[in-house]
Protein backbone atom coordinates (compact mmCIF):
# COMPACT_ATOMS: atom_id res chain seq x y z
CA UNK A 1 0.00 0.00 0.00
CA UNK A 2 1.77 2.83 -0.97
CA UNK A 3 2.65 5.96 1.40
CA UNK A 4 -0.14 8.45 0.26
CA UNK A 5 -2.82 5.88 0.80
CA UNK A 6 -1.47 5.59 4.22
CA UNK A 7 -1.34 8.60 5.35
CA UNK A 8 -5.03 9.51 4.05
CA UNK A 9 -6.22 6.59 5.82
CA UNK A 10 -4.12 7.26 8.85
CA UNK A 11 -6.36 10.85 8.86
CA UNK A 12 -9.68 9.82 8.50
CA UNK A 13 -8.96 7.08 10.96
CA UNK A 14 -7.42 9.81 13.53
CA UNK A 15 -10.59 11.87 12.69
CA UNK A 16 -12.99 8.96 13.91
CA UNK A 17 -11.06 8.48 16.72
CA UNK A 18 -10.84 12.28 18.22
CA UNK A 19 -14.76 12.08 17.42
CA UNK A 20 -15.21 9.49 19.14
CA UNK A 21 -13.64 10.52 22.42
CA UNK A 22 -14.60 14.31 22.04
CA UNK A 23 -18.24 12.97 22.31
CA UNK A 24 -20.82 14.30 24.52
CA UNK A 25 -22.25 11.56 26.62
CA UNK A 26 -24.06 12.92 29.00
CA UNK A 27 -25.68 16.12 29.81
CA UNK A 28 -23.84 19.14 27.99
CA UNK A 29 -22.01 20.74 30.71
CA UNK A 30 -23.97 24.42 29.93
CA UNK A 31 -27.05 22.93 31.01
CA UNK A 32 -25.95 21.01 34.18
CA UNK A 33 -24.04 24.28 35.40
CA UNK A 34 -27.61 26.34 34.83
CA UNK A 35 -29.75 23.81 36.49
CA UNK A 36 -27.24 23.59 39.65
CA UNK A 37 -27.34 27.70 39.72
CA UNK A 38 -31.03 27.29 39.30
CA UNK A 39 -31.31 24.95 42.23
CA UNK A 40 -29.05 26.90 44.40
CA UNK A 41 -31.26 29.65 44.32
CA UNK A 42 -31.86 30.10 48.66
CA UNK A 43 -35.03 28.29 49.55
CA UNK A 44 -35.41 31.70 51.33
CA UNK A 45 -35.27 33.66 48.39
CA UNK A 46 -37.19 31.69 46.76
CA UNK A 47 -40.39 31.54 49.82
CA UNK A 48 -40.37 35.07 49.78
CA UNK A 49 -41.06 35.35 45.65
CA UNK A 50 -43.64 32.69 46.05
CA UNK A 51 -44.25 31.17 49.32
CA UNK A 52 -44.64 26.96 49.42
CA UNK A 53 -42.53 26.56 45.72
CA UNK A 54 -40.12 23.88 46.22
CA UNK A 55 -38.19 23.28 42.92
CA UNK A 56 -35.68 21.25 43.90
CA UNK A 57 -38.79 18.62 44.27
CA UNK A 58 -39.39 17.95 40.53
CA UNK A 59 -37.09 16.08 38.73
CA UNK A 60 -35.86 17.95 35.99
CA UNK A 61 -35.83 16.65 31.96
CA UNK A 62 -33.82 18.96 29.42
CA UNK A 63 -33.63 17.53 26.42
CA UNK A 64 -30.86 18.28 23.78
CA UNK A 65 -31.56 16.97 20.11
CA UNK A 66 -33.04 13.61 20.40
CA UNK A 67 -31.34 13.03 24.12
CA UNK A 68 -33.22 13.57 26.90
CA UNK A 69 -31.41 13.89 30.96
CA UNK A 70 -33.60 13.47 34.08
CA UNK A 71 -32.18 15.27 37.32
CA UNK A 72 -33.38 13.78 39.99
CA UNK A 73 -31.81 14.41 43.51
CA UNK A 74 -28.66 16.21 41.98
CA UNK A 75 -27.87 13.27 39.37
CA UNK A 76 -27.94 13.45 35.71
CA UNK A 77 -29.37 9.99 34.02
CA UNK A 78 -30.13 9.80 29.97
CA UNK A 79 -33.82 8.00 29.03
CA UNK A 80 -35.72 8.10 26.36
CA UNK A 81 -37.62 11.06 25.45
CA UNK A 82 -40.83 10.91 27.28
CA UNK A 83 -42.80 13.66 25.07
CA UNK A 84 -42.77 13.39 21.31
CA UNK A 85 -42.04 17.15 20.62
CA UNK A 86 -39.29 19.56 22.66
CA UNK A 87 -40.75 21.61 24.80
CA UNK A 88 -40.95 23.54 28.02
CA UNK A 89 -43.17 22.75 30.25
CA UNK A 90 -44.74 20.31 33.55
CA UNK A 91 -45.80 16.79 32.87
CA UNK A 92 -46.81 13.82 34.72
CA UNK A 93 -44.39 10.93 34.39
CA UNK A 94 -45.24 7.54 36.52
CA UNK A 95 -47.36 9.59 38.91
CA UNK A 96 -44.28 11.69 39.08
CA UNK A 97 -44.51 15.76 37.96
CA UNK A 98 -41.26 16.50 36.36
CA UNK A 99 -40.21 19.92 34.84
CA UNK A 100 -39.28 19.69 31.23
CA UNK A 101 -36.90 21.80 29.66
CA UNK A 102 -35.28 22.02 26.23
CA UNK A 103 -31.49 22.89 26.60
CA UNK A 104 -29.99 26.49 26.24
CA UNK A 105 -28.55 26.04 22.77
CA UNK A 106 -32.44 24.18 21.95
CA UNK A 107 -34.35 27.36 23.54
CA UNK A 108 -32.09 30.33 22.23
CA UNK A 109 -33.08 28.37 18.88
CA UNK A 110 -36.44 28.33 19.69
CA UNK A 111 -36.65 32.02 20.78
CA UNK A 112 -35.09 32.99 17.99
CA UNK A 113 -37.43 31.56 15.96
CA UNK A 114 -40.47 32.56 17.95
CA UNK A 115 -38.66 36.24 17.39
CA UNK A 116 -38.61 35.84 13.92
CA UNK A 117 -42.55 34.43 13.84
CA UNK A 118 -44.26 37.47 15.93
CA UNK A 119 -41.86 40.29 15.09
CA UNK A 120 -38.70 40.36 13.02
CA UNK A 121 -37.76 38.43 10.34
CA UNK A 122 -34.92 40.39 9.08
CA UNK A 123 -33.23 39.77 13.30
CA UNK A 124 -34.16 36.19 12.35
CA UNK A 125 -32.24 36.30 9.11
CA UNK A 126 -29.17 37.89 10.81
CA UNK A 127 -29.18 35.83 13.69
CA UNK A 128 -28.26 32.99 11.43
CA UNK A 129 -25.55 34.63 9.92
CA UNK A 130 -23.94 36.06 13.05
CA UNK A 131 -21.44 34.32 15.10
CA UNK A 132 -23.12 33.41 17.65
CA UNK A 133 -27.18 32.33 17.90
CA UNK A 134 -27.76 32.32 21.36
CA UNK A 135 -29.96 34.77 22.03
CA UNK A 136 -30.84 33.33 25.70
CA UNK A 137 -29.14 34.88 28.72
CA UNK A 138 -28.45 32.62 31.83
CA UNK A 139 -30.98 34.29 33.86
CA UNK A 140 -33.49 34.06 31.46
CA UNK A 141 -33.26 30.48 31.25
CA UNK A 142 -33.16 29.85 35.23
CA UNK A 143 -36.65 31.70 34.79
CA UNK A 144 -38.20 29.72 32.49
CA UNK A 145 -37.48 26.82 34.35
CA UNK A 146 -38.87 28.08 37.79
CA UNK A 147 -42.08 29.24 34.83
CA UNK A 148 -42.48 25.52 34.71
CA UNK A 149 -41.28 24.57 38.03
CA UNK A 150 -44.99 26.81 39.09
CA UNK A 151 -46.87 25.05 36.65
CA UNK A 152 -45.43 21.64 38.55
CA UNK A 153 -46.94 23.28 41.46
CA UNK A 154 -49.81 24.24 39.72
CA UNK A 155 -50.45 20.68 38.72
CA UNK A 156 -49.33 19.36 42.37
CA UNK A 157 -51.58 20.57 44.38
CA UNK A 158 -54.14 22.97 42.58
CA UNK A 159 -54.47 20.85 39.43
CA UNK A 160 -58.74 20.23 40.31
CA UNK A 161 -59.34 23.62 40.86
CA UNK A 162 -56.92 24.90 37.60
CA UNK A 163 -57.00 22.19 35.02
CA UNK A 164 -60.35 19.63 35.86
CA UNK A 165 -62.82 22.16 36.19
CA UNK A 166 -62.53 23.69 32.56
CA UNK A 167 -66.13 23.62 31.28
CA UNK A 168 -67.72 20.49 29.08
CA UNK A 169 -67.77 22.08 25.75
CA UNK A 170 -65.03 24.50 26.09
CA UNK A 171 -62.25 23.69 23.43
CA UNK A 172 -59.20 25.78 23.98
CA UNK A 173 -57.96 25.67 20.40
CA UNK A 174 -61.19 27.58 18.95
CA UNK A 175 -61.50 29.84 21.60
CA UNK A 176 -57.49 31.09 20.74
CA UNK A 177 -59.01 31.19 17.04
CA UNK A 178 -61.56 33.04 18.61
CA UNK A 179 -59.03 35.30 20.63
CA UNK A 180 -56.86 35.59 17.60
CA UNK A 181 -58.98 37.64 15.85
CA UNK A 182 -59.50 40.18 18.30
CA UNK A 183 -55.71 41.42 16.73
CA UNK A 184 -57.64 42.19 13.21
CA UNK A 185 -60.85 44.26 15.21
CA UNK A 186 -59.07 47.57 15.00
CA UNK A 187 -61.57 49.35 18.01
CA UNK A 188 -61.14 46.35 19.69
CA UNK A 189 -57.30 46.43 19.80
CA UNK A 190 -57.14 49.78 20.42
CA UNK A 191 -59.14 49.37 23.49
CA UNK A 192 -56.78 46.51 25.15
CA UNK A 193 -53.70 48.78 24.19
CA UNK A 194 -55.76 51.76 26.17
CA UNK A 195 -56.25 49.07 28.71
CA UNK A 196 -52.28 47.92 28.70
CA UNK A 197 -51.31 51.58 29.08
CA UNK A 198 -53.16 51.62 32.38
CA UNK A 199 -52.23 48.39 33.69
CA UNK A 200 -48.35 48.84 33.52
CA UNK A 201 -49.36 52.84 34.86
CA UNK A 202 -51.30 50.75 38.10
CA UNK A 203 -48.28 48.48 38.55
CA UNK A 204 -45.96 51.36 38.77
CA UNK A 205 -48.85 53.52 40.92
CA UNK A 206 -51.83 51.66 41.89
CA UNK A 207 -53.03 54.58 44.10
CA UNK A 208 -53.11 56.84 41.03
CA UNK A 209 -54.09 54.32 38.01
CA UNK A 210 -55.54 51.44 39.33
CA UNK A 211 -59.40 53.10 39.10
CA UNK A 212 -58.64 53.81 35.10
CA UNK A 213 -57.17 50.59 34.49
CA UNK A 214 -60.35 48.65 36.21
CA UNK A 215 -62.90 50.81 34.23
CA UNK A 216 -60.82 50.27 30.98
CA UNK A 217 -61.10 47.09 31.29
CA UNK A 218 -64.78 46.47 32.03
CA UNK A 219 -65.30 49.22 29.61
CA UNK A 220 -62.95 46.90 26.56
CA UNK A 221 -65.15 43.64 28.20
CA UNK A 222 -68.16 45.35 27.21
CA UNK A 223 -66.99 46.19 23.80
CA UNK A 224 -66.81 42.39 23.23
CA UNK A 225 -70.77 42.11 22.72
CA UNK A 226 -70.33 44.31 19.43
CA UNK A 227 -68.04 41.74 18.04
CA UNK A 228 -68.83 38.33 19.55
CA UNK A 229 -71.99 36.19 20.83
CA UNK A 230 -72.96 35.76 24.73
CA UNK A 231 -71.61 32.44 24.85
CA UNK A 232 -67.95 33.19 22.73
CA UNK A 233 -67.56 35.85 25.49
CA UNK A 234 -68.00 33.65 27.89
CA UNK A 235 -65.62 31.90 26.45
CA UNK A 236 -63.09 34.18 25.78
CA UNK A 237 -63.00 36.16 29.09
CA UNK A 238 -62.66 32.45 30.81
CA UNK A 239 -59.62 31.75 29.13
CA UNK A 240 -58.55 35.13 29.30
CA UNK A 241 -58.79 34.78 32.93
CA UNK A 242 -57.33 31.29 33.09
CA UNK A 243 -54.01 32.38 30.84
CA UNK A 244 -53.34 34.99 33.25
CA UNK A 245 -53.94 33.10 36.18
CA UNK A 246 -51.95 30.25 35.16
CA UNK A 247 -49.42 31.79 32.98
CA UNK A 248 -49.34 35.08 34.07
CA UNK A 249 -48.30 34.22 37.80
CA UNK A 250 -45.55 32.02 36.17
CA UNK A 251 -44.04 35.14 34.18
CA UNK A 252 -44.47 36.98 37.18
CA UNK A 253 -42.31 34.27 38.98
CA UNK A 254 -39.96 34.01 36.06
CA UNK A 255 -39.46 38.01 35.74
CA UNK A 256 -38.44 37.96 39.69
CA UNK A 257 -36.03 35.13 39.11
CA UNK A 258 -34.31 37.18 36.92
CA UNK A 259 -34.09 39.87 39.50
CA UNK A 260 -33.08 37.84 41.71
CA UNK A 261 -30.17 36.90 39.43
CA UNK A 262 -28.95 40.22 39.32
CA UNK A 263 -30.31 40.64 35.34
CA UNK A 264 -32.04 44.16 35.74
CA UNK A 265 -32.26 45.44 32.33
CA UNK A 266 -34.05 42.23 31.40
CA UNK A 267 -36.10 42.47 34.38
CA UNK A 268 -37.20 45.83 32.99
CA UNK A 269 -37.90 44.74 30.07
CA UNK A 270 -40.72 42.39 30.94
CA UNK A 271 -41.70 45.03 32.91
CA UNK A 272 -41.92 47.60 29.50
CA UNK A 273 -43.92 44.38 27.96
CA UNK A 274 -46.64 44.56 30.47
CA UNK A 275 -47.98 47.29 28.53
CA UNK A 276 -46.99 45.78 24.87
CA UNK A 277 -49.75 44.33 22.61
CA UNK A 278 -48.65 40.95 21.46
CA UNK A 279 -50.83 38.54 19.75
CA UNK A 280 -53.30 35.81 20.64
CA UNK A 281 -53.13 34.29 24.07
CA UNK A 282 -49.30 36.07 24.73
CA UNK A 283 -50.74 39.47 25.94
CA UNK A 284 -52.55 37.76 28.75
CA UNK A 285 -49.09 36.07 30.10
CA UNK A 286 -48.16 39.75 30.29
CA UNK A 287 -51.43 40.87 31.85
CA UNK A 288 -51.02 38.43 34.13
CA UNK A 289 -47.34 39.19 34.98
CA UNK A 290 -48.78 42.44 35.62
CA UNK A 291 -52.02 41.80 38.11
CA UNK A 292 -50.08 39.37 39.96
CA UNK A 293 -47.58 42.90 40.65
CA UNK A 294 -50.85 45.33 41.25
CA UNK A 295 -51.73 42.10 43.68
CA UNK A 296 -48.72 42.57 45.54
CA UNK A 297 -49.21 46.20 46.32
CA UNK A 298 -52.68 45.30 47.72
CA UNK A 299 -52.43 42.48 49.98
CA UNK A 300 -49.69 40.01 51.28
CA UNK A 301 -51.37 36.82 51.29
CA UNK A 302 -52.79 36.92 47.14
CA UNK A 303 -50.83 33.80 46.28
CA UNK A 304 -51.86 31.78 49.28
CA UNK A 305 -55.28 31.69 47.63
CA UNK A 306 -55.25 32.43 44.32
CA UNK A 307 -55.13 28.88 42.81
CA UNK A 308 -57.00 27.62 45.93
CA UNK A 309 -60.18 29.97 45.00
CA UNK A 310 -62.06 29.80 41.12
CA UNK A 311 -62.14 34.36 41.09
CA UNK A 312 -60.26 35.30 38.52
CA UNK A 313 -57.24 37.57 39.02
CA UNK A 314 -59.21 40.34 37.78
CA UNK A 315 -62.29 40.26 39.97
CA UNK A 316 -59.54 39.74 42.87
CA UNK A 317 -58.38 43.24 42.09
CA UNK A 318 -62.21 44.48 41.89
CA UNK A 319 -62.61 43.13 45.21
CA UNK A 320 -59.53 44.71 46.65
CA UNK A 321 -59.76 48.38 45.32
CA UNK A 322 -63.39 48.12 46.48
CA UNK A 323 -62.61 47.23 50.00
CA UNK A 324 -59.65 49.81 50.08
CA UNK A 325 -62.30 52.74 48.50
CA UNK A 326 -64.84 51.68 51.32
CA UNK B 1 -0.29 15.29 -7.17
CA UNK B 2 1.01 18.45 -5.68
CA UNK B 3 2.11 19.87 -8.80
CA UNK B 4 -1.89 20.11 -9.71
CA UNK B 5 -2.90 21.69 -6.71
CA UNK B 6 -0.57 24.24 -7.46
CA UNK B 7 -1.63 24.79 -10.93
CA UNK B 8 -4.99 25.40 -9.39
CA UNK B 9 -3.91 28.05 -6.97
CA UNK B 10 -1.68 29.23 -9.77
CA UNK B 11 -4.93 29.67 -11.83
CA UNK B 12 -6.89 31.53 -9.04
CA UNK B 13 -4.09 33.95 -8.58
CA UNK B 14 -3.64 34.52 -12.46
CA UNK B 15 -7.71 35.34 -12.39
CA UNK B 16 -7.05 37.82 -9.72
CA UNK B 17 -9.59 36.26 -7.47
CA UNK B 18 -7.68 36.36 -4.00
CA UNK B 19 -6.74 39.90 -4.95
CA UNK B 20 -9.88 41.24 -5.75
CA UNK B 21 -11.27 39.48 -2.33
CA UNK B 22 -8.52 41.19 -0.70
CA UNK B 23 -9.74 44.22 -1.67
CA UNK B 24 -13.16 43.44 -0.80
CA UNK B 25 -12.14 42.78 2.73
CA UNK B 26 -10.73 45.98 3.05
CA UNK B 27 -13.27 47.97 2.24
CA UNK B 28 -15.63 45.78 4.16
CA UNK B 29 -13.34 46.23 6.99
CA UNK B 30 -13.19 50.16 6.68
CA UNK B 31 -17.20 50.51 6.40
CA UNK B 32 -17.07 48.10 9.79
CA UNK B 33 -14.84 50.02 11.28
CA UNK B 34 -15.72 53.42 11.04
CA UNK B 35 -18.47 55.64 11.25
CA UNK B 36 -21.35 55.76 13.68
CA UNK B 37 -24.44 53.92 11.49
CA UNK B 38 -23.37 50.49 12.76
CA UNK B 39 -26.51 49.10 14.93
CA UNK B 40 -27.61 46.02 16.13
CA UNK B 41 -31.18 45.25 17.66
CA UNK B 42 -31.25 49.04 18.06
CA UNK B 43 -28.09 48.73 19.90
CA UNK B 44 -25.45 50.69 18.54
CA UNK B 45 -21.99 49.27 17.95
CA UNK B 46 -19.08 51.32 18.87
CA UNK B 47 -16.31 49.86 20.34
CA UNK B 48 -13.67 47.66 18.59
CA UNK B 49 -14.21 44.86 20.34
CA UNK B 50 -17.64 44.82 19.23
CA UNK B 51 -17.29 45.68 15.98
CA UNK B 52 -14.79 42.20 15.47
CA UNK B 53 -17.53 39.80 15.61
CA UNK B 54 -19.14 41.67 13.08
CA UNK B 55 -16.21 42.09 10.72
CA UNK B 56 -15.67 38.03 10.94
CA UNK B 57 -18.98 37.36 10.21
CA UNK B 58 -19.35 39.14 7.51
CA UNK B 59 -15.79 37.97 5.97
CA UNK B 60 -17.26 34.69 6.57
CA UNK B 61 -20.16 35.29 4.75
CA UNK B 62 -18.45 36.52 1.36
CA UNK B 63 -15.79 34.08 2.01
CA UNK B 64 -18.02 31.05 2.51
CA UNK B 65 -19.97 31.80 -1.04
CA UNK B 66 -16.66 32.86 -2.55
CA UNK B 67 -15.57 29.30 -1.65
CA UNK B 68 -18.60 27.77 -3.62
CA UNK B 69 -18.02 30.50 -6.58
CA UNK B 70 -13.93 29.49 -6.52
CA UNK B 71 -14.87 25.50 -6.48
CA UNK B 72 -17.97 25.57 -8.63
CA UNK B 73 -16.00 25.81 -12.33
CA UNK B 74 -12.56 24.35 -11.61
CA UNK B 75 -13.35 20.66 -12.06
CA UNK B 76 -16.19 21.13 -15.16
CA UNK B 77 -13.74 23.60 -16.74
CA UNK B 78 -11.08 21.22 -16.64
CA UNK B 79 -13.39 18.47 -18.41
CA UNK B 80 -14.74 21.06 -20.59
CA UNK B 81 -11.26 22.21 -21.78
CA UNK B 82 -10.08 18.22 -22.49
CA UNK B 83 -7.04 18.64 -20.00
CA UNK B 84 -8.32 15.66 -18.39
CA UNK B 85 -7.54 13.60 -21.35
CA UNK B 86 -3.55 15.07 -21.24
CA UNK B 87 -3.38 14.48 -17.86
CA UNK B 88 -5.04 10.56 -17.53
CA UNK B 89 -3.42 9.70 -20.93
CA UNK B 90 0.08 10.02 -18.89
CA UNK B 91 -1.50 7.31 -16.25
CA UNK B 92 -2.09 9.64 -13.88
CA UNK B 93 -4.90 8.03 -11.53
CA UNK B 94 -7.99 9.69 -12.11
CA UNK B 95 -9.10 9.75 -8.99
CA UNK B 96 -6.26 11.45 -7.38
CA UNK B 97 -6.52 13.94 -10.59
CA UNK B 98 -10.05 14.73 -9.21
CA UNK B 99 -8.98 15.07 -5.51
CA UNK B 100 -5.48 17.24 -6.56
CA UNK B 101 -8.21 19.57 -8.04
CA UNK B 102 -10.08 19.25 -4.41
CA UNK B 103 -7.45 20.21 -3.09
CA UNK B 104 -6.71 22.61 -4.91
CA UNK B 105 -10.15 24.07 -5.05
CA UNK B 106 -10.03 23.64 -0.62
CA UNK B 107 -6.37 25.77 -0.82
CA UNK B 108 -7.31 28.87 -2.96
CA UNK B 109 -10.78 29.29 -0.78
CA UNK B 110 -9.09 29.01 2.10
CA UNK B 111 -6.20 31.55 0.74
CA UNK B 112 -8.97 33.61 0.03
CA UNK B 113 -10.45 33.49 3.54
CA UNK B 114 -7.39 34.73 4.48
CA UNK B 115 -6.89 37.55 2.41
CA UNK B 116 -10.69 38.81 3.18
CA UNK B 117 -9.26 38.83 6.64
CA UNK B 118 -5.90 40.44 6.57
CA UNK B 119 -6.96 43.68 6.51
CA UNK B 120 -8.97 43.11 9.95
CA UNK B 121 -5.18 41.35 11.11
CA UNK B 122 -3.58 44.23 9.98
CA UNK B 123 -5.41 46.64 11.88
CA UNK B 124 -5.61 44.59 14.92
CA UNK B 125 -2.04 44.69 14.77
CA UNK B 126 -1.47 48.63 13.97
CA UNK B 127 -3.94 49.45 16.78
CA UNK B 128 -1.45 47.73 18.91
CA UNK B 129 -4.18 45.54 20.11
CA UNK B 130 -1.90 41.74 20.25
CA UNK B 131 -4.60 41.00 23.11
CA UNK B 132 -6.97 40.87 20.48
CA UNK B 133 -4.46 39.41 17.53
CA UNK B 134 -4.26 35.46 18.52
CA UNK B 135 -8.08 35.22 19.52
CA UNK B 136 -8.93 36.35 16.40
CA UNK B 137 -6.87 34.58 14.36
CA UNK B 138 -7.93 31.24 16.03
CA UNK B 139 -11.54 32.55 15.45
CA UNK B 140 -10.46 32.82 11.45
CA UNK B 141 -8.57 29.26 11.43
CA UNK B 142 -11.84 27.90 13.34
CA UNK B 143 -14.45 29.54 10.36
CA UNK B 144 -12.05 28.34 8.04
CA UNK B 145 -13.38 24.61 8.70
CA UNK B 146 -16.34 25.91 7.14
CA UNK B 147 -14.60 27.08 4.08
CA UNK B 148 -13.13 24.05 3.71
CA UNK B 149 -16.32 21.82 3.64
CA UNK B 150 -18.58 24.16 1.25
CA UNK B 151 -15.23 24.05 -0.86
CA UNK B 152 -15.16 20.11 -0.75
CA UNK B 153 -18.51 19.56 -1.37
CA UNK B 154 -19.22 21.80 -3.99
CA UNK B 155 -15.96 20.56 -5.87
CA UNK B 156 -16.76 16.42 -5.53
CA UNK B 157 -20.71 17.63 -6.63
CA UNK B 158 -19.17 19.37 -9.89
CA UNK B 159 -17.98 16.39 -10.97
CA UNK B 160 -21.24 15.20 -11.57
CA UNK B 161 -23.66 17.63 -11.64
CA UNK B 162 -24.26 20.34 -14.25
CA UNK B 163 -23.23 23.90 -13.45
CA UNK B 164 -26.80 25.88 -13.04
CA UNK B 165 -27.92 23.00 -10.49
CA UNK B 166 -24.72 22.91 -8.28
CA UNK B 167 -24.76 26.39 -7.64
CA UNK B 168 -28.57 26.10 -6.34
CA UNK B 169 -27.71 23.25 -4.29
CA UNK B 170 -24.62 24.56 -2.91
CA UNK B 171 -26.34 28.04 -2.11
CA UNK B 172 -28.72 25.58 -0.69
CA UNK B 173 -26.63 23.36 1.56
CA UNK B 174 -24.87 26.83 2.89
CA UNK B 175 -27.96 28.31 4.05
CA UNK B 176 -28.59 25.03 5.79
CA UNK B 177 -26.13 24.46 7.09
CA UNK B 178 -25.87 27.94 8.70
CA UNK B 179 -29.24 27.82 10.24
CA UNK B 180 -28.75 24.20 11.25
CA UNK B 181 -28.80 24.61 14.62
CA UNK B 182 -32.40 26.07 13.96
CA UNK B 183 -33.64 23.85 12.15
CA UNK B 184 -32.84 20.83 14.35
CA UNK B 185 -34.79 22.61 17.42
CA UNK B 186 -37.71 23.01 15.24
CA UNK B 187 -37.15 19.50 13.70
CA UNK B 188 -37.27 18.10 17.43
CA UNK B 189 -40.36 20.60 17.95
CA UNK B 190 -42.77 19.47 15.07
CA UNK B 191 -44.35 15.85 14.54
CA UNK B 192 -44.44 13.75 11.67
CA UNK B 193 -43.19 13.50 8.52
CA UNK B 194 -42.17 17.08 7.90
CA UNK B 195 -39.76 16.55 11.15
CA UNK B 196 -38.76 13.88 10.21
CA UNK B 197 -37.74 14.97 6.67
CA UNK B 198 -36.06 17.69 8.39
CA UNK B 199 -34.38 15.82 10.58
CA UNK B 200 -32.77 13.46 7.58
CA UNK B 201 -31.62 16.92 5.57
CA UNK B 202 -30.26 17.99 8.44
CA UNK B 203 -28.15 14.83 9.23
CA UNK B 204 -26.64 14.80 5.53
CA UNK B 205 -25.88 18.64 5.23
CA UNK B 206 -22.78 19.84 7.59
CA UNK B 207 -23.58 21.98 10.10
CA UNK B 208 -21.80 25.02 9.65
CA UNK B 209 -23.56 27.08 13.10
CA UNK B 210 -21.90 24.90 15.34
CA UNK B 211 -18.64 25.81 13.81
CA UNK B 212 -19.78 29.57 13.92
CA UNK B 213 -20.23 29.39 17.66
CA UNK B 214 -17.25 27.84 18.41
CA UNK B 215 -15.37 30.54 16.55
CA UNK B 216 -17.57 33.25 18.39
CA UNK B 217 -16.10 31.04 21.48
CA UNK B 218 -12.41 31.16 20.33
CA UNK B 219 -13.22 35.73 20.08
CA UNK B 220 -14.15 35.52 23.61
CA UNK B 221 -11.02 33.05 24.62
CA UNK B 222 -13.99 31.17 25.83
CA UNK B 223 -13.31 26.90 25.74
CA UNK B 224 -13.60 25.29 22.32
CA UNK B 225 -15.83 22.44 22.21
CA UNK B 226 -13.40 21.02 18.97
CA UNK B 227 -16.09 18.07 18.77
CA UNK B 228 -18.62 20.01 16.27
CA UNK B 229 -15.23 20.70 14.48
CA UNK B 230 -13.93 17.34 14.37
CA UNK B 231 -17.35 16.28 13.02
CA UNK B 232 -17.07 19.01 10.22
CA UNK B 233 -14.04 17.78 9.24
CA UNK B 234 -15.10 14.36 8.86
CA UNK B 235 -17.58 16.04 6.63
CA UNK B 236 -14.55 17.39 4.35
CA UNK B 237 -13.14 14.19 4.44
CA UNK B 238 -15.71 12.04 3.54
CA UNK B 239 -16.60 14.57 0.13
CA UNK B 240 -12.74 14.55 -1.10
CA UNK B 241 -12.96 10.84 -0.70
CA UNK B 242 -15.38 10.91 -2.78
CA UNK B 243 -13.63 12.72 -5.30
CA UNK B 244 -11.79 9.40 -5.99
CA UNK B 245 -14.52 7.41 -6.69
CA UNK B 246 -17.02 10.03 -9.09
CA UNK B 247 -15.32 10.49 -11.69
CA UNK B 248 -17.15 10.79 -15.13
CA UNK B 249 -17.12 7.67 -16.98
CA UNK B 250 -17.85 9.27 -20.71
CA UNK B 251 -14.55 11.87 -20.21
Amino acid sequence: MNKFKIIYSGIGIGLIIAASLLATRGLPEDDRLLYDKASKISANTIEQIWPGLEFNNYPMAIRTGNKEFIIKNGVATSRKPVLPIIAATAYRVDEEINIFMPSIADMSALGTMVEGITSSQEMMFVKGFSMTQNSLTDEQYIGIMYHEALHAHQIDYHERVLFQNIPEDFNEYDILDLILTIDDIAPLKQMYNKELDLLLAAVINPDDHLDDYISARQERTQMLNDYFGSDDIKKIIYLENYYEKVEGTARYLEANVILTLGNEALYDEYMDNIQHYFTGKEKYYRSGMGLSLILDKLTEDWKSEVFIKSESMFEKIERYASIKEE
Amino acid sequence: MIPIIQIVIKEKLRNKIIYVFGILGAILMVLVSTGDGLSINGIKITTFEQRVPVAIAMNSFVGCLTAIVISLQTIPSEIERKTTHLILSRRIDRGKYMFALTIGNISASVMTMFALNLSLIVFIALLGRIDLLFSVLGSIMIMNINVMVLSAIVSVLSIRIPLFLNAILSIGIYFVGVFHNLLSTLSNAVEGPSGLLLGFILKIVPNLSAVQNQAAGALINAPIDFYPLVIQLIFAYVAITLTFFMFKQEV
